[in-house]
């Protein structure tokens, strides 16, 4: 379903984010490592941790001394940089000062971790998981990396500075590092104790109250666990998560998690298989879940295995405005707090727009050339960046 | 659920009374003296010794003539077909009852025990291919006792 | 190795049968039945539904089955039946018990100078000494007010007319906040009054103090002054007054009003209604008359029926709704109670529709001469003589005494609707309540007898008419009626949104 529309630049006149780029790493990178980008020349006394991108390579090389890396756009022959660097990076415009970013030796690959300016801030926990969602974003991969990137992670929240205001855990599903997950929300706790935590999750684990109710003695401040529930039917919700039992262990999860005062909020993504019973599920999480903090109903990111699965998923937004509209005022009337992301307001219907969310990571946020006129394009979220390769066929701009 | 009504036999005594006839091997005692007892709001119930191990239900309707606050009172035929009615449901209560009872005492013990004490232990496993394969501490926290190469 | 989709039937498992789980049926009319699960969750669905469902009849494929199923109505071996969670779900339907007694009604005299007809206190005009709670004995009944495990207790002030024990309630208000203080409780004080004796003094003790004022407005003066007669026949024009006095000096939220009912009120309840509105109240209770003490006396005056009663309150509901749709907040408090059974996943604590009933379990009463009484309906029995429910005295019994004793206990024998003759199986079990100190006035034993019972016939009434509402499923109804439940207005509901 290729579009006619070509997407545009967000309005603001950036080019589009990127979050990787790679480069030849020479022989002084021997192992990741973790910096904070600096693209003007730092005095000695500070270069610890600060690594240096620059289009050209300095005349002296003992210039780069004291740095922790050293990223280049520029081929370098057979010049031996004294700290660990990457050349003939393929970008480096996206990378601010202040950014941190992790460099890898094997294959030179450069990948931002964290930018101070963004509001969608991420740990990654892993790529493991324990459900294979038809429609998941972050596909898992079955290779032990949890200890690797826990020490990367408890790198990185040291040297984030300033403290930012929310930073997301997630995954792959961040509670298969069990005892490392602990140790990551405890780091989290003591050294950025005022910045918002919100972990996604499948929640299965929270089944098992022992690992609830340590989880609930970290007592982080300001803790909440984003968890999916996909309908009110077990066999249906385990279809679209394809693991077994996965329901019952979620639905016992969220009922131990509320009993240690743990906050929760519900995550469905909408697609075919999930619209249909809408309103029903809505109905359970009221009388099932009613202490959730907030409901989030989410577009479909057409990524991930989402394409390959995309048969079975998809139905145009706004063929199913009716059921949306009924599931958001069941829960609404009754108090629950809800909310819509990633859909656009040309396909909601109106009732529905003050519960819209601009919910899209900037990173991955466009508008279509479409959008340019429409007279809501500010309020409005936009499409995630590969929407141009399938969205709604009723886009239209707004006057 | 057709054969109540070949197991119901009534007839109107008069144009107040009726007796009924009930087959033991479709009707529980207990639907029987349920539906007796409802049937006691708009009628006098008799339940007298039996002859032939069907069960009798002699009712007579405690409202003959309208009254102001009840012009319409109800007919035998009307009260007949409400009494029946009300023997088939409460035979299936029973049945819901024989098949439910001790799964809803279990529920009352679990909502008012003590915290945990009649808990179940979640159904199936929580593991990913990579745990599956080498188990990790992540076990050992959810299961303090048991060894993690279980 | 490489991960692989499977199609949905993988995780259907195989079809080996179903399980019930309780619940209870009733049938709606001749098209429909109403199955009701033990949290109160319903299904609407067509007659012979549950007998094909109880028979094993009913087929996987059905939309039904699924909602069965996530509704906690059955049980299969494709998952867990999360016994945990629906268990979870009955401690909070039954939450409503925790603390135990939680309303504690003071009365503090029983001298009045109205002469309502339906009132539930002999008039008794003089005689200040006899009639007037000691301070001893209000000492002695807030201490017994303190023994209740509950964090939070309702004081309620009563009569007769207390505030014609004024001097009296200014000793008992401080009293009682201190005690409150040391047993680490918190508590609302409420003074249920006439209002024609308050003086703006008075009035500005109460609001300094936090005491809520709850008064009567049985409707326009022609229904309010004939109900209650009075020298001079001037309550109507006395309550407006005071009401409009009271709302100034406490603010218009901690003034409420009750009317009661009588065979005048059942003739004209859109002109009831009406006069709440035009009073600018939101909210207004329906409530029958009670067939104790005064009333059963001048049985003349106040001969009721419960048809014309269950018509008035029909009239009344959908006169209500209208009003709610033309943009005026205004909830009818008994369907807000029942709604709130019905829809939500809470039970609720009002003490003339729970199971186990009110009576001392969240009620109790101190008479002026120091009886503890289970409910103030047990108080009206006694001044007829008859002292079943008198629990004991807060001069001679502690709070063990009073809930070990044989009153007391044998009143629970009759308490929970669960184990009632026609309630046990009644599908409408869970939104209703048991009150057996009704059956034992209107009845003769604290069973009482369902076919025939009042209590029964009007709840099942009303229950079956809000279904009828909400079963119409018209949004606009459904919107007005969980504003009731929220306690916000129906422009609250339709707005929300994100601040």
């Amino acid at each position: 379903m290729d579009s006619k529309f070509k997407s545009s630049s967000n309005f603001r006149g950036r080019t589009r984010l990127r979050l990787t780029t790679s480069g030849l790493p020479n022989s002084a990178l021997q192992k990741s490592i973790i910096g904070k980008v600096t693209t003007d020349p730092l005095p000695i006394a500070e270069r610890t941790l600060r690594i240096l991108v620059s289009e050209r390579v300095p005349e002296k090389l003992s210039e780069l001394n004291g740095y922790g890396g050293f990223l280049t756009r520029t081929k370098l022959a057979t010049q031996a940089i004294p700290v660990p660097s990457v050349s003939s990076v393929s970008e480096i415009d996206h990378l601010r000062t202040n950014d941190i970013v992790v460099i890898e030796p094997n294959n030179g690959f450069i990948r931002t971790l964290y930018r101070p300016d963004s509001d969608h801030n991420v740990i990654f926990a892993t790529e493991r998981c324990n459900s294979n969602c038809l429609m998941c974003s972050q596909p898992p991969q079955d290779r032990d990396d949890i200890e690797a990137l826990t020490e990367r992670n408890l790198q990185l929240i040291e040297i984030i500075d300033p403290p930012p205001k929310r930073l997301v855990i997630t995954g792959g599903e961040p509670t298969l590092l069990g005892k490392h997950l602990f140790k990551i929300i405890t780091a989290l706790r003591d050294i950025m104790p005022e910045t918002y935590v919100h972990m996604l999750t499948n929640g299965r684990i929270f089944a098992w109250r022992a690992f609830t109710a340590e989880f609930a003695k970290l007592r982080h401040p300001d803790f909440m666990l984003g968890i999916p529930v996909y309908s009110n039917d077990a066999a249906t919700h385990d279809y679209v998560v394809q693991a077994k039992g996965a329901f019952d262990q979620t639905i016992l999860g969220l009922h131990q998690l509320a009993r240690y005062g743990l906050r929760v909020e519900v995550r469905v993504v909408l697609h075919a298989i999930t619209v249909p019973r809408l309103v029903e599920l809505a109905e359970y999480i009221y009388r099932n879940l009613t202490f959730v903090e907030h409901i989030a109903l989410m577009g479909l990111e057409n990524i991930g295995y989402a394409p390959r699965n995309m048969g079975a998923l998809w139905i145009d937004p706004y063929d199913y405005q009716s059921q949306l509209e009924s599931a958001v005022e069941l829960l609404s009337t009754r108090g629950m707090n809800v909310s819509i992301y990633n859909h656009q307001l040309c396909v909601l219907r109106r009732s529905l727009w003050k519960f819209a969310r601009k919910s899209i990571s900037d990173w991955k946020n466009i508008y279509l050339s479409d959008c340019l006129p429409c007279r809501v394009k500010e309020q409005c979220g936009g499409f995630f960046k590969w929407a141009t390769k399938l969205h709604s066929s009723h886009i239209c701009a707004l006057s | 659920m057709n054969d109540d009504l070949e197991a119901i036999s009534s007839g109107p005594t008069s144009e107040f009374s009726a007796t009924v006839y009930l087959d033991p091997r479709i009707f529980s005692r207990e639907a029987v003296l349920k539906a007796s007892y409802w049937a006691s709001g708009a009628a006098y119930v008799r339940i007298p010794e039996s002859h032939d191990g069907r069960f009798v239900v002699e009712v007579e309707l405690k409202q003959k003539v309208p009254t102001l606050s009840d012009p319409k009172p109800i007919s035998i035929q009307e009260f007949l077909k409400e009494f029946c009615n009300s023997l088939m449901d409460f035979e299936l209560r029973r049945q819901i009852e024989a098949e439910t009872s001790k799964v809803r005492e279990l529920i009352l013990a679990k909502a008012f025990s003590e915290s945990g004490v009649l808990e179940d232990e979640p159904p199936g496993t929580f593991v990913d291919p990579v745990e599956l394969q080498k188990p990790t501490s992540l076990v050992q926290i959810i299961a303090p006792s048991r060894p993690s190469n279980q | 190795m490489a991960r692989v989709f499977y199609p949905a039937e993988n995780y259907v498992g195989t079809d080996t049968g179903y399980q019930l789980l309780p619940f209870r049926f009733i049938r709606l009319d001749d098209a429909n039945e109403l199955l009701v699960n033990e949290v109160g969750e319903y299904i609407l669905a067509p007659t012979g539904t549950v007998a094909s469902f109880v028979g094993k009849q009913l087929p996987r494929s059905s939309p039904l089955y699924s909602v069965l199923k996530s509704k906690h109505f059955l049980a299969d071996s494709s998952s867990s039946p999360l016994l945990d969670i629906l268990a979870t779900k009955f401690r909070t339907k039954f939450d409503f018990i925790h603390g135990f007694t939680k309303l504690h009604i003071f009365v503090v005299t029983l001298r009045c100078d109205h002469s309502c007809h339906y009132c539930q206190v002999s008039r008794q005009t003089a005689d200040k000494a006899a009639y007037d709670m000691s301070i001893q004995t209000a000492e002695k009944s807030i201490e017994l007010m303190m023994m209740s495990p509950a964090s939070h207790v309702t004081m309620e002030l009563q009569g007769g007319e207390p505030l014609l024990a004024f001097d009296l309630i200014q000793l008992m208000v401080p009293l009682a906040k201190k005690r409150a203080t040391a047993f680490k409780k918190s508590m609302d004080i409420v003074v249920t009054t006439n209002l024609a004796n308050a003086t703006d003094d008075m009035l500005r003790y109460f609001r300094d103090e936090g005491v809520m004022v709850s008064t009567s407005l049985d409707g326009p003066a022609f229904i309010h002054n004939a109900n209650r007669p009075r020298p001079g026949n001037d309550s109507y024009e006395l309550a407006v007054q005071n009401i409009e006095r009271a709302r100034n000096i406490l603010g218009p939220q901690r003034v409420s009003a009750l009317m009661t009912t009588t065979q005048l009120s059942l003739q004209h309840p859109t002109e009831i209604i009406d006069e709440y509105v035009r009073l600018g109240f939101h909210s207004v209770f329906l409530r029958p008359i009670s067939p104790y003490g005064f009333a059963i006396k001048s049985a003349k005056k106040t001969g009721y029926r419960l048809k014309e009663f269950l018509q008035f309150y029909r009239i009344g509901l959908g006169h209500i709704l209208n009003i709610n749709r033309s943009g005026y907040s205004l909830a009818e408090v008994y369907a807000k109670i029942l709604l709130t059974k019905i829809l939500t996943p809470y039970g609720t604590g009002f003490v003339d529709l729970q199971s186990p009933a009110g009576a001392g379990i969240n009620v109790l009463v101190y008479n002026y001469d120091g009886d503890v009484y289970a409910t103030d309906e047990s108080r009206m029995l006694a001044e007829m003589g008859d002292f079943s429910f008198r629990l004991g005295n807060v001069h001679q019994h502690s709070h063990k005494d009073i809930f070990t004793g044989d009153a007391f206990v044998k009143l629970m024998a009759a308490s929970c609707n669960q184990a009632l003759a026609g309630c046990s199986d009644c599908a409408f079990q869970s939104y209703c309540g048991s009150d057996p100190i009704f059956n034992h006035a209107t009845q003769g034993d604290i069973f009482g007898h369902r076919p025939t019972s009042d209590f029964c016939r009007r709840n099942m009434t009303i229950i079956k008419e809000l279904f009828a509402q909400i079963l119409k499923h018209d949004s606009e109804t459904m919107r007005i009626f969980w504003a009731w439940i929220q306690n916000s207005s129906l422009r609250q509901i339709s707005e929300v949104g994100p601040a």
